[in-house]
């Protein structure tokens, strides 16, 4: 028996976390938290390339598609880190949930676009699709398919340099629908997100966008439906994998807060000593350390489960989602509460993580609405007992 | 370019060494290299069947355990020597103290656990001289006290109280009063402990006792072994909240004790008797116990027809999820003590999270039985009348074995190294 991450899992985690520290520390964060359009673009790239290169994007991409093929506990660790280091990519989206819609198309688009997200970015040229993209930008709902036409409005990590991968409702039938970055008729409005590291846009098409009869094998530039219809059990999977991979962003934030608070208590003195010798203090911290540290165990079970088609992981996975956003919610409050007015400033960098807990909190499903979702698979439809 | 940075063999990127097999990973040893697996293994199967053998065969002599059902006792001590002989009891307890002669294995004394509660049959005695007592002797005694003492404690003849706390002395053990004088081959014992669970049934007691007040705090304590049946000692009851006198007070007036009776050195006894207490809280707050609480809770609900509240299934989803956590942190834990490492935090908050948990699965229970979950126990709804009760004794073992306070001081100084509060001048 063992329960917890493998030898090199762990040694994942600590070349990851070294490599954040060297090319993306909090200041870098912060720097390029203040850019905005292309040079946001460029600097978020040089890291998504230095990050592809050491094969950390394409962990869930299938190995035809030059990926790692890895395990969503192996896409945990990595996540994880990425919450702690506040690095400025919306993991969760176009490497989980992308790359596992992907992997479940044929269509040869769909495998170019695979590598791409390997890459780090979302263009592949040998298969000449929209070389400008950079990333992918991916919703699971929110658009549908009227005839031919596609319309429809969500919220998305990646911007108009972007392709859009969307699942498209048709009725009763999904599909998922590529269009490539800037196509016309798709329109980008900026999100005001209070997370500097990872900014938010809402896409969409209020006209109806004519969608190309190409169905797969043919390249193209233009909005295409990619291959055959998409199996419903698919598309929940690949939502509850990215939500267990926002939980590992949640609690790697979480925890980096209450170590960067803890520290600054053993540093900031008050009334003669330092003020993480006070128990009001230091039973803060630990209540906090207390409700987190089995998150943290919740996770790596929630993923294995995952990882094991285990049917728990229906339920396991929104509920692990609510709780680890409520805990994290309360340890990134209570952390800056620690920083007494310090914490209350732009300068000190507990907001940063307050403001990336905040992020998470509110994507792919509030913790009320997770905890109703997890209930549904767990205890039944209301009323069916009836 | 950055492929084959220095924390990565050269042409090897970190995903690729997180590729290899666990073998070729250097430094790995054993387990400790295994990913991910929940099994227990083949052998631990083997076990498992063999358990349920003798529970098939032999559940027949097995007490009730039935809250309130009325044992012989007699039938009690049969059964526990059955218990015994198995190898299920005293399992690592070497032959010749009385035991089974067993290698130390978690995991062996998981299964057996696991089986007795599947099957609802009694695992024995659950007492202080077995849970702490014989761990502490097979460390730290003589071998003519584990020759003596582990066999007939192990078989239920012999019944143990612990005489730690006191009414001066609680959270701030080490400051304890009750002390021991040597006047030639004795100890002569005066003062007073309180909190002693089963103090009129047992036997003997193994208390922490002032011998050498001129040494510091902790230096001048020793472990000593008294006889209840001792003159000058007396009993009183203690009745909690809950009605029950589940504990007592036992003071002492000039109680002679063998100078022989005393477990390792005189004044070792701090380190005797903490030994013994970190036995005590290993065994406070397993998730195991919500688990039970938890799952009588849902049927409570369910029962209610309260399932189908969006409000009620919000309560105990976001409960159920705390449980999950604890039993995957529980899971956590044990691995780190297979594998020899420290668990750490995962280990040290196990007693706050844990007990806070079942105290708040007992009041979503009485909030489901409304007027109903107002009857005491013995009351007109026997069965539901218990939850009161649950719920009293889920308090009190946020407060016992090291109060909820006293676990975040050793969680904010042993997990997160924040130091000490200084002492204050009085």
């Amino acid at each position: 028996m063992h329960f917890g991450l493998s030898r090199p899992q762990e040694l994942l985690q600590r070349s990851l976390r070294e490599l954040l520290e060297r090319d993306s520390p909090v200041e870098r964060v912060r720097e390029i938290g203040a850019l905005d359009g292309e040079e946001r673009t460029a600097a978020a790239a040089s890291l998504l390339t230095a990050l592809a290169e050491q094969g950390a994007l394409g962990i869930l991409v299938p190995e035809r598609d030059g990926g790692a093929g890895g395990s969503l506990l192996d896409a945990t660790v990595i996540a994880q880190e990425f919450g702690r280091a506040l690095a400025p990519i919306a993991f969760h989206e176009a490497w989980v949930l992308g790359a596992l819609l992907l992997a479940a198309s044929e269509d040869r688009g769909a495998r170019a676009r695979s590598s791409g997200l390997a890459e780090g970015k979302a263009a592949n040229r040998e298969v000449g699709i929209a070389p400008a993209a950079l990333q992918l930008a991916v919703a699971a709902g929110g658009f549908r398919l009227e005839g031919r036409a596609l319309r429809g409005r969500g919220v998305v990590a990646a911007g108009p340099d972007s392709d859009l991968l969307a699942v498209v409702a048709d009725g009763e039938v999904r599909h998922l629908v590529i269009a490539p970055a800037a196509s016309e008729g798709i329109e980008h409005r900026a999100i005001e997100s209070i997370d500097l590291t990872r900014p938010l846009w809402s896409v969409g098409c209020e006209a109806p966008l004519p969608v190309d009869d190409a169905t797969g094998e043919e390249r193209g530039f233009g909005v295409r439906i990619l291959g055959e219809p998409i199996d419903p059990a698919t598309i929940r999977r690949a939502v509850d994998a990215a939500r267990i991979a926002l939980a590992a962003d949640l609690v790697g934030a979480a925890r980096r807060a209450l170590e960067i608070a803890v520290a600054y208590s053993l540093e900031r003195r008050q009334f003669g000593r330092v003020v993480g010798s006070y128990q009001a203090i230091k039973h803060l911290c630990a209540e906090r350390a207390a409700a987190l540290e089995p998150v943290q165990a919740m996770l790596w079970q929630a993923a294995h489960a995952w990882d094991q088609r285990d049917p728990d992981a229906a339920w396991l996975a929104p509920l692990l989602k609510a709780h680890a956003a409520e805990v994290a919610s309360e340890t990134v409050t209570q952390a800056t509460q620690v920083f007494g007015g310090m914490g209350f400033t732009w300068e000190c960098d507990a907001h940063l993580y307050f403001k990336r807990v905040a992020q998470s909190r509110q994507l792919l499903g509030s913790p009320v609405e997770l905890r109703a979702e997890a209930a549904r698979v767990r205890y039944g439809e209301i009323g069916a007992a009836r | 370019m950055r492929r084959g940075a220095y924390w990565a063999p050269a042409g090897r990127s970190i995903v690729d060494l997180a590729g290899f097999p666990s073998g070729a990973i250097p430094a790995g040893r054993g387990s400790f290299t295994a990913a991910m697996d929940l099994e227990l293994g083949p052998r631990y199967e083997e076990l498992r069947r063999e358990v349920r053998e003798f529970l098939a065969a032999r559940r027949d002599d097995a007490p009730s355990s039935a809250v309130g059902a009325e044992v012989p006792m007699e039938r009690r001590l049969a059964w526990q020597r059955t218990l015994v002989e198995a190898g299920f009891v005293g399992r690592t307890v070497p032959v010749e103290y009385g035991g089974h002669g067993a290698a130390p294995d978690l995991v062996e004394g998981i299964v057996i656990e696991q089986e007795f509660a599947a099957a609802r049959v009694s695992l024995g005695m659950q007492n202080q001289g077995i849970g702490m007592l014989v761990p502490t002797l097979l460390r730290f005694g003589s071998e003519q006290q584990k020759r003596e003492l582990i066999g007939p404690t192990l078989r239920g003849e012999l019944i143990w109280c612990q005489g730690y706390s006191e009414p001066g002395s609680g959270s701030d053990l080490a400051s304890l009063s009750t002390r021991g004088e040597l006047r030639g081959d004795r100890w002569i014992v005066n003062g007073l402990k309180i909190w002693t669970s089963t103090a009129r049934q047992a036997d003997r007691m193994f208390a922490l006792v002032r011998t050498e007040p001129d040494a510091g705090k902790h230096a001048g304590i020793s472990y000593l072994l008294i006889d209840m049946s001792s003159p000058g000692i007396e009993v009183r009851p203690l009745v909690t909240m809950t009605g029950d006198a589940s504990f007592n007070e036992v003071f002492f007036t000039d109680v002679e004790v063998p100078v022989t009776n005393v477990v390792g050195r005189p004044g070792q006894g701090w380190e005797v008797g903490t030994t013994t207490l970190r036995h005590e809280r290993a065994l406070l707050g397993r998730p195991h116990q919500s688990e039970e609480l938890f799952a009588s809770a849902v049927a409570i609900v369910r029962r209610n027809g309260l399932l189908d509240e969006p409000v009620w299934r919000d309560r105990l989803i976001a409960l159920e999820a705390r449980l999950v956590a604890m039993k995957a942190n529980g899971l956590r834990a044990l691995t780190a003590q297979l594998e020899g490492r420290d668990p750490g935090l995962s280990r040290l908050i196990i007693k706050l999270e844990g007990c806070q948990l079942n105290y708040d699965v007992c009041g979503l229970a009485l909030d489901a039985l409304r007027e109903r979950g107002l009857s005491r126990p013995g009351g007109e709804h026997e069965e539901v009348g218990a939850w009161q009760y649950q719920r009293m004794y889920a308090l009190g073992l946020i407060i016992g074995g090291g109060s909820a306070q006293i676990q975040k001081n050793i969680i904010a100084e042993s997990g997160l190294g924040m130091p000490r509060e200084p002492k204050v001048a009085t």
